[in-house]
């Protein structure tokens, strides 16, 4: 027995060593080093942030279950909604939309066009979405909040149309030079044609969104659910209108008919409805 | 072959009165120690080497440094076995006997007409008979102090294990290293955000542009020091790459060197054959006998010279001290 001590340990001894000369050997030791770690961490030297391979995958759809003749590509939606719940939807969309989307919204000067185009490319996000919230049983505040929380779940990033916009100070804080989805809500993306906002897809795909951006996918999502909304607008900030909720303490504003919308400000994860949105100057830009 | 006896003192007269097996088994353990040993050393010495011409790119020094590394493993691990053996040895030798009991069965004996040959077959006598006994040392003591020790021994032990693992794993994959090197080097996102001018308002894209500056800077070839071996004069950026790329690999390979360095070291504590063995047993007796002997040779003189003071003079008025 006791010379078993001493034998197995000169062996795990010689053993190691062997293993040692072996990976002196050009010939054992590929799979241990990993080359494309080098490539991901030289991507943090990247000045733009580059859309995040993991969210999307492109691939063809090869199901057969869809008659067109288009090719579609996919995307995944996911967010954590006010209660915490985790949500994951992958949706397609046809192949070639981003850029078909950022054609129109170069050519657009209202609001209307961009969701008219896009609404159309979001059809199988809107339908799984509809799906999960009758699945959820949820009310109507309930849906709102759904679909809300999406949105509000993506960090702030600053969208200006100016082609030296980025970096700069607003009076609501200092924003950094790149276009991409910074934790701390100081991304910037400048020289977005024609009045700094992004296209309803085209915030879906990157997750680039400012408030006007973030208040007409949030339209372009719940009008096409079906539900009585508006992109609400004063001289320097855009919201979300809900109509058929909402009290008397309540922040809202009007349309030109005089009928109200409750606002709801969808630049921060925190921000419920109900809280207090500042300003008395609101009115629906887009119903 | 006695590999031994360069660095144990493992003489093959310890072994006179054992058994052949017995012998060559010790032998065997001992080389093995020794192999080890040198294996280690020989580990630190390339170690040594390795870190040297990554920072001066020259050979003599980096041979230079290579030797002044594996003498600092040499001395080191030198002194964790030794102190591992003195441990042993003296557990060995305290549990195998005590002297005072043994020097007062003399006292009653007429030992002051002994020979010295007589001296000696008396304590052949009784060295055989320690032997017979077959004693086997109890390490069941514990103290705080062990603790401390033992901690500081394995942490010396994992500090140049940890030095030799890093080198050794640049030596393993130099070829893929050079190559990411040069990867990092001609990578124009790195290399546009160099060029960048630092900004007033970004103090994170400013970091970038330094690191990536400082980046390049680092595997820029100095055309009066080419690199001999990896093409960066930074070991830091050299061991990020390393680490980024070998990922929970790497921690694996400075595990399996932890476990190289400590397994002499566990083995000279814990394994019988060397805390037990027939070959401390032996320099433990040879020892043991060496007091006995000097022990009866001195106080036969010691008795001689009592009679000869008690016979010519007059003992009891020497050594009481008259009255005033």
């Amino acid at each position: 027995m006791k010379r078993n001590f001493f034998d197995i340990s000169r062996w795990v001894f010689w053993i190691l060593v062997a293993i040692m000369g072996i990976l002196i050997l050009p010939y054992f030791k590929n799979g241990l080093y990993d080359e494309n770690k080098i490539n991901e961490w030289v991507k943090n030297f990247d000045t733009i942030q580059p859309v995040p391979l993991e969210d999307t995958l492109i691939e063809i759809d090869t199901t057969g279950l869809i008659n067109d003749t288009l090719s579609y590509a996919f995307k995944v939606w996911d967010w954590h909604d006010f209660e915490g719940k985790w949500h994951s939807i992958r949706f397609k969309f046809p192949v070639g939309s981003l850029n078909s989307s950022m054609i129109n919204r170069i050519d657009s000067y209202e609001y209307k066009p961009l969701y008219e185009h896009d609404k159309l490319l979001l059809r199988d996000l809107i339908r799984q979405m509809k799906d999960e919230i009758n699945e959820a049983n949820l009310d109507y505040f309930g849906a709102l909040e759904y679909v809300c929380s999406s949105i509000q779940d993506i960090p702030y990033t600053l969208v200006v149309s100016e082609s030296d916009g980025c970096p700069c100070e607003e009076e609501f804080g200092t924003f950094s030079a790149y276009c991409r989805v910074q934790s701390d809500g100081r991304g910037c993306c400048e020289g977005v044609m024609p009045f700094g906002v992004y296209a309803p897809f085209e915030f879906v795909y990157d997750e680039h969104g400012d408030c006007d951006t973030r208040a007409l996918l949030a339209y372009t999502l719940l009008k096409e659910m079906g539900f009585d909304v508006a992109v609400m607008v004063n001289k320097n900030h855009s919201v979300l209108g809900v109509s058929k909720i909402g009290g008397p303490n309540n922040a809202y504003g009007r349309n030109a008919f005089g009928k109200k919308y409750y606002l709801w400000e969808l630049t921060n994860p925190d921000w419920r409805f109900g809280m207090n949105v500042s300003g008395n100057d609101w009115y629906a830009d887009l119903e | 072959m006695n590999l031994g006896k360069y660095i144990f003192g493992v003489r093959e007269e310890y072994f006179a009165k054992i058994s052949t097996d017995e012998k060559s088994r010790q032998f065997l353990v001992y080389n093995n120690l020794t192999l080890m040993f040198f294996t280690l050393v020989v580990f630190s010495i390339g170690s040594g080497v390795i870190f040297g011409l990554m920072i001066f790119n020259h050979w003599l020094i980096a041979i230079g440094i290579g030797v002044f590394l594996g003498a600092i493993s040499f001395i080191l691990l030198l002194l964790m076995f030794f102190l591992n053996m003195t441990t042993n040895y003296q557990d060995l030798y305290l549990t195998m006997t005590e002297m005072e009991p043994t020097f007062e069965e003399y006292e009653k004996l007429e030992i002051e007409n002994w020979t010295d040959e007589k001296a000696l077959i008396e304590t052949e006598k009784r060295k055989s008979l320690l032997r017979e006994a077959n004693q086997i040392p109890n390490f069941d003591h514990f103290h705080f102090s062990s603790v401390i020790t033992s901690i500081i021994k394995v942490s010396l032990i994992l500090i140049i294990s940890c030095v030799v693992a890093n080198a050794m794993e640049f030596l393993f994959f130099y070829g893929s290293i050079n190559e990411s090197l040069e990867k990092i080097k001609s990578d124009s996102t790195i290399n546009v955000c160099a060029q960048h001018k630092l900004t007033e308002l970004n103090s994170e894209l400013n970091e970038k542009i330094v690191l990536a500056q400082w980046t390049l800077e680092m595997l820029k070839e100095d055309a009066e020091h080419p690199f001999i071996f990896i093409k960066s004069r930074s070991v830091l950026l050299t061991m990020q790459v390393l680490e980024m790329s070998l990922g929970k690999w790497k921690t694996l390979l400075d595990v399996l060197f932890a476990l190289l360095f400590l397994t002499p070291f566990v083995l000279l504590k814990k394994s019988r054959e060397y805390a037990g063995g027939l070959f401390l047993k032996e320099v433990a007796l040879v020892d043991i006998s060496h007091s006995l002997m000097f022990y009866l040779l001195s106080e036969r003189e010691r008795r001689k010279i009592l009679k000869q003071i008690r016979d010519h003079y007059d003992y009891e008025r020497l050594v009481i001290k008259e009255e005033e």
